[in-house]
């Protein structure tokens, strides 16, 4: 039977290419299903733990007295509000505290520590069994996060030590704290029983308080907090609701899950190249064949049906495949989940459904592919030699034009005008590999190197020194400024002062927005728009504000200044990813009452050691934060930068792994395609070292193309990526920094080199004799 | 006089699967001496074919020797037999065998500029000659499509004999032409042959072989007669007459 036939010699034919597609759509579903199987299991986790922990649909912090009386009273009367409660939080200095028995503080430690009894109504701090935790005397629940850093157990030590007072403790769980859970929220909740919590008040004196609130309508949340600035209740620090909890909670397992997704769908996409080029080579391969079928009668249909059939089979097996390894994937990837939020009983109907996906656009592009089949027609197919090589030499330059290249050479960039539309799938798998490798490479280079502060809504300047809010902050940075101005090894120093504002919106709703004054001057900033704010009437606003807002520069926003409404043009936008996103600079007499925290920018003379005057200005000073540039950016990105690493790491593999398997399956088709012009080219004197550097010219110069338009495109298409996907974090024009050696020597010379060697070892299957020639 | 090309007791085998083999070559001693021009006639799958192969290094042999002027053809390696072939021998095919993503020109120029012995513009200057010779200067830059089967075997033998090469072999060279398009190549390469270039040529025609100086005959493996003729005088008669010789020496073998 001719149709079997065909089958059969096609499956053995293209056993490699097969093995290749069935692999590549495994990957993807398995991706595909993981990623699924990760959003099912983190969105699952975390309505379980919100549901468990009941959280507050709004929190103020706040820093300062409180009017509980009147707070009360509002409270009663705002018929938006469920239930309230006020806690009080213990503030505990880094250096006093001490986890596990390492004998090590958290002095140097980026997180806010203090010190909470548990609730009993709702905001619960929960258990690994997502039970709130009531503590025992002499008992502490530590939070999740250190317990994963520091691998910390039930039962292990906890000690403050701080003045007088030393308190042992032991942990009695690890604890999920829906409102601080995710590392990227810098205050951590300890819970202690009644008993120390009065001792630890009675020693420390600095306090904070978490007001918050359920409401009626929780989705009413941003109506209720205007309304509670528009009372004048305490808000001296941040305002929170839960659609923030939500998003800081989902954030980093959220970015995994959609790079999982778009890896998977990358991967698809490559298979289906593959497949499109197998398939247009077996039909090429078998379209004689296909001719005599339809001259002696049978209906294209039928053809079609067996190559159908035959991936059908192969997408089917392989995305079920992929399902299946997915389910211990999904497990790895979703351990941070649990450990954080828990274990939902999750729906496994969505990673069967992400699966099914993949194998429905691997069929459904199968079946475009193989509408060919109607386009052959017996007549042509019987008196040409296939599709892919029409006529003869047309179109390449006459091999005596080509002077000065060695012949192989020759041949081999012909081949590639020849046949562009062939070499075109290498091309652009190649072009894809080199993008997805060099746009993380600059943005790594980017992200590490100092120009990027100007990314982070600050001038460059060689120290940091903040101060953070506390009782004795203003004095504190009287005395600091008075060191700065004496000290001969500071070259020059800026005070800038950040302070909360109220702003209105257009429709008459007031929010705050922090702002910073000061010497904006001395430390100038890049801005992507305008310039520093030069009177009392401007005001400069960070991109997401002023987008946030609506407003463009020349546009006026009102203000609240010393308690009149005031309307203060827009001077400058600039690019900021610190908190939030959102911060504006101007120079507005501020509210001593309302100041967040005091930075100082110092540049120090020429020939003094940075990390010295570090040392020791954070000695003098404590407990202010010095830190220099590099150590200022590393603690705020340090964790992006890791995640970046790796996902670099990743791409550079991913990138040279694929190159490398298409290359070698591109290079065996095209060799049993050549078969004919390979044996005549040996029967007439080549040998099979010319004929390799033929193939491995074109494979070159296929991939010198792919590196070309690669590194063009990540360049202007892929720093525009980069900023999109940053400008939601405040970054909206990223200009790439460039190491030239890197992107641009290292990089190629890698690919140019996996590429020669794949090609070299792929064709070393041609070292036998001619033969073929007969 | 010494051999220009010599085989000693030359065999050939073929695995045709895991367990078997298929001897087609059985000591096989062959002679051919420089200006000779020499056919090998025989049955269909008598090995003449295979013959041709182990003699030009294309095939490896399985026992016996191959000597082509000084070189031990089955001492040599793949490089060293692919430069041998390139300089010092051509080929010329039934099938013709030119590649089809090159013009016609350029199949020709393709061994010169590979072998480099010789400088681009002699290479050239020597193509141009050649097709003109052979009649076919003005389908030099057409593609192989365009040409007929007779004008395309022209172009092979152009090829065959840019690196001026010490000897050309061909395996049934007019086999797809018809009679008139065959007497034309015959014509070529006996010219050829008379500037001194050694043909040795695999046939079933008559008339083809009749025009050459020797005639080897092999039956199932083995060469079992030949036939002396002597180089043709021009004239028709003479002709006929070698065919008519050859043809009875064919009936007294049995073929
Ligand atoms: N690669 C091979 N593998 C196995 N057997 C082969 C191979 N090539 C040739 N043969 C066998 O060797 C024998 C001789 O073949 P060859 O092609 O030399 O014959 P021939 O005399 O040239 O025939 P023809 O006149 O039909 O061209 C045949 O029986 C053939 O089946
Ligand atoms: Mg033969």
């Amino acid at each position: 039977m001719i149709l079997f036939r065909v089958l059969k010699r096609d499956l053995r034919r293209s056993r490699g290419t097969m093995a290749l597609v069935f692999a590549f759509v495994t990957l993807s579903a398995l991706l595909m299903s993981g990623g699924a199987g990760l959003v099912v299991t983190l969105f699952g986790a975390l309505d379980a733990l919100f549901e468990a922990a009941r959280v507050p649909d709004v929190v103020q912090m706040h820093t300062g007295d409180i009017d509980f009386n009147r707070l009360d009273r509002w409270a009663a009367s705002n018929p938006m509000i469920a239930a309230y409660r006020t806690d009080e939080m213990i503030t505990v200095d880094g250096e006093a505290l001490y986890l596990g028995d390492r004998g090590v503080s958290e002095d140097e430690s980026v997180m806010d520590i203090s010190f909470v009894r548990q609730s009993e109504t709702f905001d619960l701090l929960l258990d690994m069994e997502n039970r709130p935790f009531q503590p025992q005397p002499g008992m502490v629940g530590v939070p999740i996060f250190f317990a994963q850093r520091d691998d910390l157990q039930v039962g292990d030590p906890v000690t403050l030590r701080t003045g007088e007072l030393k308190m042992e403790l032991t942990i009695g769980a690890i604890i999920r704290d829906a409102l601080m859970n995710p590392s990227i929220v810098h205050s951590k909740r300890f819970v202690v029983h009644e008993d120390e919590y009065e001792t630890l008040r009675r020693e420390i004196p600095e306090t904070e308080y978490l007001i918050s609130f359920r409401l009626r309508e929780p989705e009413k949340s941003e109506e209720f907090i205007a309304a509670y600035e528009a009372a004048g209740l305490p808000k001296v620090g941040t305002t929170l609701d839960k659609n923030l909890f939500r998003t800081l909670n989902a954030l980093s397992d959220g970015i995994v899950a959609a790079v999982v997704i778009l890896l998977s769908a990358l991967l698809m996409v490559i298979a289906i190249l593959c497949l499109r080029f197998t398939i247009l080579a077996s039909i090429e391969e078998d379209y004689r064949e296909i001719g005599v079928m339809k001259a002696i009668g049978m209906p294209a249909r039928d053809i079609r049906r067996i190559y159908v059939a035959k991936y059908l089979a192969v997408a089917l097996l392989a995305s079920a495949a992929g399902y299946l390894l997915s389910l211990p994937l999904t497990g790895l990837l979703a351990r941070d989940i649990t450990v954080y939020l828990g274990s939902p009983e999750t729906g496994a109907l969505v990673p069967v459904a992400a699966a099914l996906l993949v194998f429905a656009i691997v069929v459904v592009s199968c079946l475009i592919i193989l509408r060919r089949f109607r386009r052959i027609s017996a007549v042509a197919a019987l008196r040409s030699q296939g599709i892919g090589e029409r006529g003869g030499a047309g179109g390449a330059p006459r091999l005596r034009r080509l002077k000065g290249l060695g012949v192989n050479v020759a041949l081999g960039l012909r081949d590639v005008t020849q046949r562009l539309r062939l070499y075109g799938l290498l091309g652009f798998i190649f072009f894809f590999a080199v993008f997805i490798i060099i746009v993380p490479v600059h943005f790594y280079t980017t992200i590490t190197s100092p120009s990027f502060v100007s990314y982070m809504g600050i001038g460059r300047s060689e120290l940091r020194i903040d101060l953070q809010q506390s009782e004795s902050m203003d004095e504190r940075f009287r005395v600091l400024e008075a060191a700065l101005a004496q000290d001969p090894e500071v070259s020059q120093y800026a005070a800038l002062i950040t302070s909360q504002f109220t702003l209105f919106r257009e429709n008459g709703e007031s929010e705050i927005i922090i702002l910073e004054t000061g010497d904006l001057d001395r430390f100038p900033l890049d801005y992507l728009q305008g310039g520093t704010p030069e009177t009392s009437e401007e005001i400069a606003l960070s991109y997401l504000n002023a987008k946030d807002l609506g407003v463009e520069l020349g546009d006026t926003v009102p203000l609240l200044v010393d308690g009149v409404r005031k309307d203060l043009t827009v001077g400058g936008i600039y690019q900021d990813i610190t908190k939030g996103g959102r911060t504006a600079k101007g120079r507005l007499p501020y509210d001593h009452d309302s100041v967040l925290w005091y930075t100082f920018a110092v540049d120090l003379a020429p020939g003094v050691a940075v990390a010295d005057k570090s040392r020791e200005y954070a000695s003098r000073f404590a407990p202010a934060r010095v830190t220099d540039l590099a150590g200022y950016m590393d603690q705020t990105l340090g964790t992006t930068i890791g995640q970046l690493q790796m996902v670099t790491i990743v791409a550079i593999v991913l990138g040279l792994g694929i190159s490398v398997l298409v290359t070698a399956l591109f290079l065996q088709m095209l060799i049993r395609k050549d078969a004919g012009r390979i044996s005549i080219m040996q029967s007439i004197g080549f040998s099979v070292r010319h004929i390799r550097r033929q193939y491995q010219t074109t494979a070159i110069a296929v991939l010198a193309l792919g590196l070309l338009l690669g590194t063009i495109f990540s360049n202007t298409l892929g720093e525009k990526l980069v900023s999109f996907l940053w400008s939601f974090m405040g970054a909206a024009r990223i200009h790439f920094v460039v190491a030239p050696v890197k992107a641009y020597f290292v990089l190629p010379l890698l690919f140019a080199g996996a590429v020669a060697v794949t090609t070299r070892i792929t064709m070393s299957k041609l070292n036998r004799p001619v033969g073929g020639i007969k | 006089m010494n051999a220009l090309l010599k085989s000693t007791n030359l065999n050939k085998s073929y695995r045709i699967d895991a367990n078997n083999e298929q001897q087609v070559l059985f000591d096989v001693n062959v002679q051919v001496h420089r200006g000779e021009f020499i056919s090998v006639m025989g049955p269909s799958g008598s090995g003449k074919s295979t013959l041709l192969y182990n003699l030009c290094g294309m095939d490896r042999r399985s026992s016996g020797s191959v000597q082509f002027k000084d070189h031990t053809l089955e001492t040599l390696s793949e490089p060293q037999l692919a430069r041998v072939r390139l300089d010092e021998m051509g080929f010329v095919f039934q099938q013709i065998h030119l590649l089809r993503n090159l013009s016609i020109m350029d199949n020709v120029l393709l061994p010169g500029y590979l072998s480099k012995r010789c400088p681009r513009r002699l290479i050239e200057e020597r193509a141009e000659e050649l097709l003109n010779r052979t009649g076919i200067a003005s389908l030099a830059d057409r593609s192989i499509t365009q040409a007929s089967g007779g004008q395309l075997q022209r172009v092979g033998i152009c090829r065959a004999l840019i690196n001026e090469p010490d000897i050309i072999f061909g395996d049934e060279p007019t086999g797809a032409l018809n009679s008139k398009a065959s007497a034309e190549i015959m014509e070529l390469l006996t010219e050829v042959n008379r500037t001194g270039t050694t043909i040795l040529l695999v046939t079933h025609d008559v008339r083809v072989a009749s025009r050459t100086h020797r005639v080897l005959l092999m039956k199932d493996g083995r060469l079992v007669s030949e036939k002396a003729l002597g180089p043709v005088a021009d004239g028709s008669e003479e002709v006929t007459e070698r065919e008519a010789v050859l043809a009875n020496w064919l009936q007294e073998n049995e073929v």
